[in-house]
């Protein structure tokens, strides 16, 4: 017997329904095994794209081995700045002198000899050879980023969080307080002859005399 | 005959057609409900019309998805450069990122994104080094005991943490300096009043408070003043915005740290305009120096810069 119309249309469809099930539940198969995309809390997405992180004192003491250390040899001799600075302050800024971004104090990386004047409880005062001059090297606590942007080998642009640039500010401080200032001030005695390396900050209106310098290097000859 | 007449109407009105089309540029803010942002974003438009741009000021309203909106909008209608005041380092890097991919070069003014290659350039204060400042103040003014409070920013935007951090690099160094509370009142001044009353509740004999930003900082003098507590706790704040440097100037205030809207702003401005006519090495990131502001040198500053 002939099915009527109807009847066969209702078969067509019942057969289109069942073979868009079946092409649904197969793609939701092939969807289950290969997801379209992941679901996971916001804090982990965040926390996983920072997952590099940033070891600010790894960073820090590499730096200062690899890059620090080696450029205290070009440092710019402290006894020469001292007599341009004295002749032409704005010549002798622009030219020996760093600044960071706009409005920044001027930031100096020099290095000289001498021989230790005093003792005092956070510095060790040098006096220059062949000059008047007299400098103070920090052994009390640091703060600000003199040591970070001083030699200018650091680039800002280079780290895209700044709160990354700033913690390795605080652990560069950290190397001087713990390494150089201890052992400066177990070996400093008046009258001792001394080499060092050091930075200075220099604010636009100030006078270089009695400069207060960071030590970076110090050697005793 | 007719086509030299068309040719010579077309000539003429060519240039005076393309004269009145002036280059838009839009000056997206993260929130015009700080008088700080508001000075920022009108010190960006106002330079860029100066040097002969359209500019519309766009408010995001601390939202990124707002943002996002605006930027979605300004590339669709033709904006030539953006002057970007984010409201997320990272949420908002997607924004900028649509924007360059558009050909629309995008100056950071005062906040960053975590990205150096997104934005054409970023003037950010050194908020940091300001807070070391603030800091040594700090243990200058109420000296090496006591204990104090810190209200912090937004915690989206790297600015409250590298605050938060300068300060603490400081601080932190006097044990006899402790922090009783640390709470985020958002860069709000009603939420700093809020968040802060119940600070003072809970802490009555702290003598210090370190606020993220000046609005905040306006939002916890409310407070002590409704305490009767002025005399007892030195509020520290940090933007330079005026009725904080007017406290100040009535030693009421302790400090806050003197960023300067308008040099960003104006700067950012000057940066598009050069990119415009052709320039392209920007630095990425131009760090601008945060100044002391105390009832010693109030003086020199005012209106959101110096005298």
């Amino acid at each position: 017997m002939q099915m009527s119309n109807t009847a066969s249309k209702q078969n067509a469809l019942t057969r289109l329904l069942k073979v868009e099930l079946l092409v649904v539940a197969v793609a939701g198969l092939i969807c289950w095994r290969f997801p379209l995309f992941h679901l996971i809390p916001l804090r982990q997405a965040q926390m996983e794209q920072q997952a590099a992180v940033f070891d600010a004192a790894k960073v820090a003491a590499d730096w200062w081995n690899a890059k620090l250390l080696p450029a205290t040899e070009h440092a710019t001799e402290l006894k020469g700045l001292l007599a341009e600075l004295a002749k032409n302050s704005s010549a002798a800024r622009k030219q020996h002198g760093r600044t960071l971004g706009i409005g920044g104090a001027t930031l100096f990386f020099v290095r000289g000899s001498g021989k230790v004047a005093a003792l005092e409880e956070e510095t060790v005062v040098v006096s220059l050879d062949g000059s008047d001059a007299k400098v103070t090297l920090t052994t009390g606590l640091l703060f600000a980023n003199t040591v970070r942007d001083a030699s200018g080998l650091l680039d800002v642009s280079a780290y895209p969080n700044s709160q990354d640039f700033n913690d390795l500010s605080t652990q560069l401080n950290t190397i001087v307080e713990t390494k150089v200032a201890p052992a400066l001030k177990q070996a400093a005695v008046v009258g001792k002859a001394i080499r060092f390396t050091g930075c200075f900050e220099l604010e636009d209106d100030a006078k270089p005399d009695a400069l207060a310098l960071i030590p970076i290097k110090v050697e005793w000859p | 005959m007719f086509s030299v007449g068309t040719l010579l109407i077309a000539l003429l009105l060519g240039p005076v057609s393309h004269a009145a089309e002036k280059s838009k540029i839009a000056v997206v803010i993260s929130t015009l409900n700080n008088p700080w942002f508001v000075v920022l974003g009108d010190a960006a438009k106002a330079r860029a019309i100066e040097l002969g741009y359209d500019a519309t000021v766009f408010d995001s309203q601390n939202d990124t998805a707002k943002e996002a909106a605006h930027f979605e909008n300004l590339i669709a209608r033709g904006y030539k450069a953006v002057l970007f005041n984010p409201t997320d380092a990272n949420g908002s890097v997607a924004n900028v990122k649509k924007a360059k991919a558009a050909g629309v070069p995008v100056f950071c003014i005062d906040r960053e994104i975590n990205s150096t290659d997104a934005a054409t350039a970023q003037l950010l204060s050194d908020n940091y080094s300001g807070c070391v400042a603030l800091g040594q103040h700090f243990v200058k003014v109420v000296g090496k005991e006591g204990k104090y409070a810190e209200l912090l920013g937004i915690v989206g935007d790297n600015n409250t943490f590298n605050r938060s951090k300068g300060f603490h690099s400081v601080v932190d160094r006097f044990p006899g300096l402790k922090m009783v509370a640390q709470q985020s009142a958002d860069f709000d001044r009603a939420k700093g009043l809020e968040v802060f009353e119940s600070i003072l509740q809970k802490n009555p004999d702290i003598v210090a408070v370190f606020c993220g930003n000046d609005a905040m900082a306006m939002g916890a003098y409310q407070a002590l003043v409704s305490a009767g507590k002025t005399a007892q706790v030195k509020v520290f704040g940090f933007d330079g915005a005026d009725d904080v440097v007017k406290l100040i100037a009535e030693k009421k205030i302790a400090a806050t740290g003197m960023q300067f809207p308008k040099v960003m702003a104006a700067k950012a401005a000057e940066f598009a305009d050069e990119y415009l006519k052709g320039k392209r090495d920007f630095p990425q990131k131009i760090p601008v120096k945060v100044e002391l502001v105390t009832p010693e040198n109030v003086s020199k500053f005012g209106n959101y810069g110096k005298k």
